[in-house]
């Protein structure tokens, strides 16, 4: 009876381990691949491009935008005869994306599976500086050609590496276009805070910002670093508040763009101009914050308004048709970069004599400007695009304008904001 | 000036900490588990308010009455979601290597922050409460109207279960249980249920504390770890199974991370936390209050 009773005991017990490890299982299982299973880079008349993506995570609503645009890029490329490369034959293009968890270690195990085991010769970049920079170094042991558009320290361009490639100006300029922007308006701001995350591209943004403000009469009266993982801004907005600053720069990703508008208005942080360096933009991060997000500023490398010819797509118009109509929200820079990762791979695929990692890295670099979605791409010699970013303003009416600079600017900023007594 | 606010600020979110943790030294005392999903209790509290004011509402948005209208039913799930957990998997390794206990909670953890992502995605979220001046100034301190309900609510969950605990039939036999299972057990004390009902309490004041959580900062599935490390600094502080400990441990841990935030750098506060941890450890093995996690029993 007590042998039966034990075997029962241990039954239960193990089913229930079971279980609950199954469910994480499938969570993982989940989280972890797309679009199939891999195979060889260049097998038969197949090309397949691998990479891995924050699909879970902090970032996970801004990794989601580069799949869906990588996938719509790739499945109506496919539908319309595949690409005719250099080499005289047509190849269709096939995804292998696996999901990160935004963690860099993770992301480098990724790409030496995908290079060992999956022989892919042509990868597509992670997402965030701090999660590229590791991936980057894999690309370069492996001598494969990266095309990224979700990391833009200048770390991962200053390595010396030949097989990297980015689509975002770098974090340096990320917070320039926005002093311009507040030193050209009446009244001119006297001061400026930087409230920093300790993140790679966080940072790269804030020593950026710091170096523009030392070549203006802005004084930097708060200049704050804060850890990742907080979730809570008031003590360093109490800083902001107390010490008068007129101008407000966040260096940081969505996570503490919705802290920082929502705890703006209950700190009672009132300044004449506010920006977050990444996912400010977002529609969820308008979603999440309300009327608090009203009159916040962001960086854009892209402009949705504009119309870029595209050999796929037609123009920028339809791009963002086209994610519109098949994923149900409006596309930004990022989706627009995610197009233009696929597009550099694609032009440079025919424009190679023999399709091997090498001779594409030598294209992508050597590759006249051609136009994509994104707009018009061609690569520095540290692999950078050579772009400005423009800065975009959530107007309560009539939404989200560009505001910045005027030659395709929709409407004048509005500054200084509104104290937030007078909302 | 920037003391005094660094100090209200300090023992404005301290409160909250200190709900979290009360639970967190219920368990560690009365079943003699560290339970690391704590954390989630938070979390799916936070949710679970942020959801019935999306279906209320339509946004996530709404008045201070209607929050807390919501406190009642986060609290109700959640003692079900605890009740259950204790009952279904870790009863089997109460009395086990402590290491088992570990890791049974520990995937517990992992399989509801799993879930959360794939149900509500990685997206962090939150809960706007309007008020027409959302904050106030007190003597030259900024205090937000959000954070001094929120902290009001942390005291009123935290003194709910001390007098619970202290004036129910229920809460003493909660306290026969934590002192002497096998006696409690003599005089007619059903165990299991006793456990798991202090499993589901826990859970329940964790979840409330939750969803005050959702409305001054904000919620994502993955926020639950830094609740359970903050609730174990906290129970070192106060004492296992000290109620009154974990409160004075909440606010202090609160009014210590804002300081060193506001003096030094944001950078800096668990660093400071953890030092004090050991620190504590060294001189007052038994924290401020409580008898020590060796003879609590």
């Amino acid at each position: 009876m007590t042998d039966t009773h034990n075997r029962r005991t241990f039954l239960k017990v193990a089913g229930g381990t079971g279980a609950l490890g199954l469910t994480g299982l499938a969570g993982c299982a989940g989280n972890s691949s797309d679009g199939g299973g891999g195979g060889s880079g260049e097998s038969g008349d197949t090309i397949t491009l691998g990479g891995s993506m924050s699909l879970t995570g902090d970032n996970a609503d801004l990794g989601r935008l580069y799949k869906d645009a990588y996938q719509e890029t790739i499945d109506r490329i496919n539908e319309s005869g595949g690409v005719e490369a250099g080499d005289g034959n047509t190849y269709e293009l096939e995804m292998v994306l696996r999901d990160d968890g935004t963690d860099a270690s993770t992301s480098r195990s990724i790409y030496q599976e995908l290079i060992d085991r999956e022989g892919i010769d042509y990868l597509l970049g992670p997402y965030s500086s701090s999660v590229t920079l590791p991936a980057s170094a894999v690309a370069a042991e492996n001598e494969k050609p990266m095309v990224e558009g979700g990391g833009a320290s200048p770390e991962i361009f200053s390595q010396g590496n030949e097989w990297i490639f980015g689509l975002l100006p770098t974090a340096n300029k990320y917070a320039k276009s926005y002093i311009d922007m507040a030193l050209a308006q009446d009244p001119t701001p006297e001061s400026i805070a930087i409230l920093a995350e300790d993140g790679t591209f966080s940072q790269s943004t804030a020593e950026g910002a710091r170096n523009k403000i030392e070549q203006t009469d802005l004084e930097l009266v708060v200049d704050q670093t804060f850890p990742s993982g907080t979730s809570d801004l008031s003590t360093n907005l109490g800083r902001v508040r107390d010490q008068g600053a007129d101008v407000l720069l966040l260096c940081a990703h969505q996570k503490h763009n919705i802290i920082l508008a929502n705890q703006m208005e209950s700190q009672g942080v009132n300044v004449d101009a506010a920006m977050g360096t990444v996912g400010s933009l977002n529609e969820s991060f308008k979603g999440e914050v309300g009327a608090n997000g009203d009159y916040l500023y962001g960086p854009t490398s892209w402009d949705i308004n504009a119309n870029f010819e595209d050999p796929v797509y037609g123009g920028t118009q339809d791009f963002v048709s086209a994610i519109e109509d098949n994923y149900d929200y409006t596309p930004d820079y990022h989706s627009a970069a995610g197009e233009a990762v696929i597009m550099t791979f694609v032009n440079a695929f025919q424009s190679v004599d023999e399709l091997t990692p090498t001779a594409v890295r030598n294209a992508i670099r050597d590759s006249d400007p051609f136009s994509t979605v994104y707009g018009d791409v061609s690569f520095d010699d540290s692999g950078v695009i050579a772009k400005n970013m423009l800065i975009r303003q959530w107007q309560p009416d009539p939404g989200l304008q560009t505001v910045y600079p005027s030659s395709v600017a929709q409407s004048d900023p509005i500054y200084p904001m509104p104290d937030w007594s007078e909302r | 000036m920037a003391i005094a606010q660094f100090v209200v600020n300090g023992l404005l979110v301290g409160a909250l900490f200190a709900a979290v943790a009360v639970g967190f030294a219920l368990i560690w005392g009365v079943v003699d588990i560290i339970n690391l999903a704590h954390g989630e209790m938070v979390m799916l509290g936070g949710y679970t308010a942020y959801w019935l004011l999306s279906i209320a509402t339509g946004t996530a948005e709404g008045s201070v009455l209607l929050f807390l209208a919501t406190i009642p039913v986060v609290v109700g799930v959640l003692f079900v979601v605890g009740y259950a957990l204790q009952r279904t998997l870790v009863s089997r390794v109460i009395g086990t290597d402590i290491f088992l206990t570990l890791l049974v909670t520990f995937g517990i953890s992992i399989a509801i922050q799993q879930l959360a992502i794939q149900a509500w995605t990685a997206n962090p979220r939150s809960i706007q409460v309007a008020f027409a001046d959302p904050s106030m100034a007190v003597g030259g301190l900024v205090v937000p109207k959000m954070k001094l309900v929120a902290f009001a609510g942390a005291i009123v969950l935290t003194a709910i279960l001390y007098l619970f605990l202290q004036r129910t039939r229920t809460g003493r036999a909660i306290r026969a249980v934590s002192q002497n299972p096998e006696a409690a057990a003599l005089v007619g004390i059903d165990v299991e249920h006793t456990r798991a009902v202090t499993f589901g309490i826990s859970s329940a004041v964790a979840g409330g504390a939750g969803a005050f959580i959702a409305t001054i900062l904000n919620i994502q599935p993955q926020m639950g770890l830094i609740y359970t490390l903050k609730s174990f600094v906290i129970v070192v502080f106060g004492g296992v199974g000290s109620i009154p400990g974990a409160l004075t441990g909440g606010l202090l841990l609160g009014v210590v991370e804002e300081l060193t935030a506001g003096l030094v750098s944001s950078q800096w506060t668990l660093a400071v936390s953890f030092t004090l941890l050991i620190v504590l450890l060294v001189i007052k093995p038994k924290g401020l209050f409580g008898t020590g996690a060796d003879n609590e029993h």
